[in-house]
């Protein structure tokens, strides 16, 4: 996550990516996504593979997407933060939501706040206090003017005309 | 930081945030579909 979580910084991004490749090459791992997709863990195996670790979780939050979340104005958290990293100008509009309440969502909050967005606002499940994300990366976003709306869950991306209007929160019980 | 598993419940209780963009930053911790597009520094 540092490759794509820490915007705007050249050598800490080629340091991390030299880290990343040489943690890969160093520890034989081979990295591969689609599985599903005409490859399974038994031609793995067959490759000589000792061990195989699988993140479907990640698969999972795109096939199964909050309901309105096909609307052109709706972007995914490492998406945005890797094309911010790359260096490309992404055009954020005037007020935007960053759904979760972990530190990528920190991150995404900031980086969305650097691209212009004047009203960023989070919105997590979590209490404040159960949030994922460290306790200073919640109260950095804060300085830096992210608004937080914790204790609430999205429950519909409202669309208009094919564009983002507005979210439909539902409220979150405490566990 | 708590580190129990969080099982939040819900009630009817709704209301609307406009906005005009979303980005969605559930579970990305685990989302390695960065690999993908990992090009080896010259």
């Amino acid at each position: 996550m540092m490759r794509y979580g820490i915007p705007g910084t050249g050598c800490l991004m080629i340091c991390s990516t030299r880290r990343l490749e040489e943690s890969l090459a160093l520890h034989s791992i081979q990295t591969q996504s689609g599985l599903g997709q005409g490859r399974h863990f038994g031609a793995t195996q067959e490759r000589g593979v000792s061990s195989s670790l699988s993140r479907p979780w990640s698969t999972a939050q795109r096939e199964n997407p909050l309901e309105g979340s096909d609307s052109l104005d709706v972007l995914w958290g490492v998406d945005f933060l890797g094309r911010v990293a790359e260096g490309e100008k992404v055009q954020l509009k005037e007020r935007v939501i960053v759904i979760g309440g972990g530190s990528v969502a920190v991150d995404v909050a900031l980086t969305a706040r650097r691209c212009g967005a004047k009203d960023v606002t989070m919105i997590c499940l979590e209490t404040r206090e159960e949030m994922p994300a460290h306790p200073w990366e919640v109260d950095g976003a804060l300085k830096e003017g992210v608004k937080l709306i914790p204790s609430w869950g999205p429950h519909e991306i409202v669309k208009d005309n094919g564009r983002v209007s507005a979210v439909e929160i539902i409220i979150a019980c405490p566990s | 930081m708590i580190n129990a598993c969080f099982v939040p419940g819900f009630d009817e209780t709704r209301k609307r945030v406009e906005a005009d963009q979303v980005i969605l930053a559930i579970g990305q911790a685990c989302d390695l579909s960065f690999l993908d597009r990992l090009v080896p520094l010259p």
